[in-house]
């Protein structure tokens, strides 16, 4: 029996050709059955997107264009880049501002990789693991606003912290913690990186104990240990473990830092611990220039946006390599 | 079939739901446009007695009529009702401050000269709640009291640290310090005397305290109506010698021990003043009956002595009053407190609960407050309004910022009214205002 290729090739042809009522009733069903899905899941989406529309980039864009205007909260007048440079650019705290925000942004790697570090003591003992893994979680079941007013209470001038270095001798490094300049800013950056630090030592200690085992031990057999074990093998396992925690502390050290400010040092003294965030709030609902609150907001997002960019394409670079 | 029917339905109309949620329509109130008898009143702070007084006596007179009260913090009460007001949540009735204060909400405050009449504006002179200052223009508020900025002492801790020799003639006390260097000699005995001489601080611990209250007296006493009609403006500087001099002396206080050192975070100055601990307290004629229910007799009112000269300055202003929103579903029932607070009967009652009647002709129950006025007339003290009414919103926030910094020792006083300068020339020609306090 010889076999005929083109005969073999043009059927699909004539099948293609086949009109709808000739198709198998298995097809038709199945295809039927493909397109209903594909309805029914717009239809539920359709819910979410306008949501999304609605709440987040309806407003955006509102936004945006008001950061161009004179706007009261009422009627808005045309005043092009005027909220950018003289409201924020040129504004006396602006230089102090931008400081205190990029100290708090900076203070993030160091905090993740504490959380690191004790992930992966906690990853190597088992002794304690599930009560010390408790309590380094336990700052994240608490709000901002709590956690705020607790450490105000704590390292206020006549505070158990500055009660505790008077009674163990050290009583000459208390003072007003929040009053100073320089201490109120350093004790907002430590406050932040101590509620962020349980999350990261949770999420990295599961990127620790779920990565392949057989790497470490291959390792271990070829004589890696310590430091060189930890740097070569530990952290390149649960690379994207450590730029998640960096990508989401860092996003919360530019947008959600806010409520620790409020509630310790309300932005001072003067300007010492107001972020750009913490601006966008005064200027908007204290000053009532809602204007050059939007122009913060625009930055706001801008610095988020180049932050997790930058972030994202180092994470890609290390792929590629 | 059915049930994907159902389904789709189902999400139809959750979706419904959730943007009718968004939208917080409540037809009965959109519909209504009728006075329903009820209107909400957001405090400044906690509640005032007298203004709780105030509205029980409106009840009773205007049967059928219900005031609800929430009281709002009084250190982001602006930002808090702005955002209210701007979103066209707001109460019905908003307490309000005379001057910038009012400027700034003037768009969302309604014209009350259309519900209450001139006269009776004209009797608690309410014309720093009206536009420019002029009962001509449109009135956005009624003042409730004449409050003062003014200095609490106790008089046992005068006495016990020997502080009597200040050759004062007020009526009724003998011992207080009237101008730089009897403060310096009386906080010298008093801390001597294991007392605090001045307390300073901030109620939750964060945000400093209201040091503008201090400036209205450093600066009345140093360049006059005059000198702060130039400031406002903008055509006169506020680091020039003769201030930077008066903040200078004023920073001092902490540094020679007459202050508790954490000035900026102490959540104690008013328990401790009350406990017989501190012998000074910057504040207001608000506090008189808190100070008199906690130290009785023994508690008296002063002006603030931080001057060169001694002081005859008494720092006083229509204040405290009441506005109504725009957008008030029952402007006629709120307009109608706001009359009967400036009434005879409203202000009567506001006499009885210890505040300073705004209406002329009627006096305080307060003794505390109705002996510094007597004091005011006898001994003939020039009454200047509180400067910080007049600012800018941005100003008031860096005079207040700055001077906090000059108290820690972070700044200096020329540092810190060069920032006030910034402050001023950064004011947008729109929003600024011409009040002309000087009357000329």
């Amino acid at each position: 029996m010889t076999l005929d290729l083109r005969r073999a090739t043009a059927g699909p042809s004539v099948a293609r050709r086949r009109s709808r009522a000739d198709r198998p009733p298995g097809l038709h069903r199945r295809h039927s059955v493909i397109r209903q899905r594909q309805v029914w899941g717009r239809v539920f989406v359709l819910p979410a997107l306008v949501l999304v529309v609605l709440l987040i980039i309806l407003p955006s864009i509102q936004g945006l264009y008001y950061s161009f205007t004179d706007w009261n909260g009422r009627s808005a007048t045309w005043v092009g880049l005027d909220n950018y440079i003289n409201g924020i650019f040129l504004s006396p705290d602006f230089g102090r501002i931008a400081f205190n925000s990029l100290c708090v942004v900076i203070s993030v790697p160091f905090g993740v990789a504490l959380s690191v570090i004790v992930a992966n003591l906690l990853a190597n003992s088992t002794w304690g693991r599930a009560w010390f893994r408790g309590i380094y979680f336990l700052p994240i079941a608490l709000s901002w606003v709590v956690i705020g007013i607790t450490f105000a209470y704590l390292l206020s001038g006549r505070g158990p912290i500055n009660a505790l270095l008077d009674v163990v001798g050290l009583g000459l490094l208390s003072q007003d913690w929040l009053g100073g300049e320089t201490s109120a800013l350093v004790s907002i950056i430590l406050v932040f990186n101590w509620s962020y630090f349980g999350i990261n030592v949770v999420l990295l200690f599961t990127g620790m104990t779920t990565a392949d085992q057989s790497v470490t031990e291959a390792a271990r057999l070829d004589g890696a240990h310590g430091v060189k074990m930890f740097t070569n093998i530990v952290i390149p396992q649960v690379r994207r473990y450590i730029e998640l925690s960096l990508i989401v502390t860092m996003a919360a050290a530019i947008t959600q830092i806010f409520a620790l400010i409020y509630t310790m040092t309300s932005g001072g003294p003067g300007v010492a611990t107001t972020t750009l965030e913490y601006a966008l709030y005064t200027r908007s609902f204290s000053l009532g220039h809602f204007s050059q609150g939007a122009a913060f907001g625009i930055l706001l997002f801008l610095v988020s946006l180049v932050f997790a960019v930058v972030r994202l394409r180092a994470g890609v670079k290390a792929d590629d390599d | 079939m059915t049930f994907r029917f159902g389904a789709a339905v189902a999400v139809v109309a959750v979706s419904g739901l959730l943007l009718a949620g968004c939208s917080s329509a409540d037809p009965q109130a959109a519909d209504s446009g009728k006075v329903a008898g009820e209107v909400t009143l957001w405090s400044y702070g906690k509640v005032q007695p007298s203004i709780t007084k105030l509205i029980e006596g409106f009840e009773k007179e205007n049967a059928g009529t219900k005031v609800n009260v929430i009281e709002e913090p009084g250190d982001q009460y602006f930002a808090l009702l702005r955002a209210a007001l701007t979103s066209g949540q707001g109460p019905d009735i908003f307490q309000m401050f005379p001057g910038g204060y009012q400027h700034q909400f003037s768009d969302y405050s309604l014209d009350l000269s259309d519900h209450i009449k001139r006269s009776e504006f004209e009797a608690v002179q309410g014309q720093f709640f009206a536009e420019k200052s002029n009962l001509d223009n449109p009135v956005y508020g009624v003042p409730l009291v004449s409050n003062m900025y003014y200095t609490l002492y106790n008089q046992d801790i005068l006495d016990k640290a020997g502080v009597t020799s200040f050759p004062t003639d007020w009526a009724g006390v003998t011992s207080f310090p009237t101008d730089w260097a009897e403060v310096d000699d009386a906080c010298k005995k008093i801390t001597a005397a294991g007392f605090l001489c001045i307390g300073y601080g901030s109620d939750t611990g964060a945000g400093g305290f209201d040091a503008y209250q201090d400036f209205s007296y450093m600066s009345g006493a140093t360049v006059g109506l005059d000198g702060w009609d130039g400031l406002i403006d903008g055509t006169k500087k506020y680091d020039s010698t003769a201030l930077v001099s008066q903040v200078t002396k004023w920073g001092e206080l902490r540094t020679k021990g007459f202050t508790n050192p954490d000035v900026l975070t102490w959540r104690d100055v008013r328990t401790d003043f009350l406990a017989g601990k501190t012998a000074m307290y910057m504040t207001g004629s608000w506090d008189a009956s808190w100070a008199s229910d906690g130290l009785g007799t023994a508690v008296h009112a002063a002006p603030t002595p931080f001057s060169d000269d001694p002081m005859d300055l008494l720092v006083r202003l229509q204040d405290s009053g009441l506005s109504v929103s725009k957008d008030s579903k029952n402007a006629t029932t709120a307009a109608a407190f706001a009359a009967y607070s400036i009434s005879e009967a409203g202000q009567k009652i506001i006499a009885a609960a210890g505040g300073v009647p705004a209406r002329t002709g009627i006096e305080s129950d307060s003794p505390v407050n109705q002996e510094i006025l007597a004091n005011s007339v006898a001994g003939d003290w020039k009454v200047v309004p509180m400067m910080d009414n007049f600012l800018d919103a941005s100003v008031t926030t860096a005079l207040r910022s700055s001077l906090n910094q000059v108290m820690a020792g972070q700044l200096t006083a020329e540092e810190a009214l060069k920032k006030v300068d910034q402050a001023t020339a950064a004011v947008p020609a729109g929003d600024r205002v011409t009040y002309n306090l000087s009357g000329k």
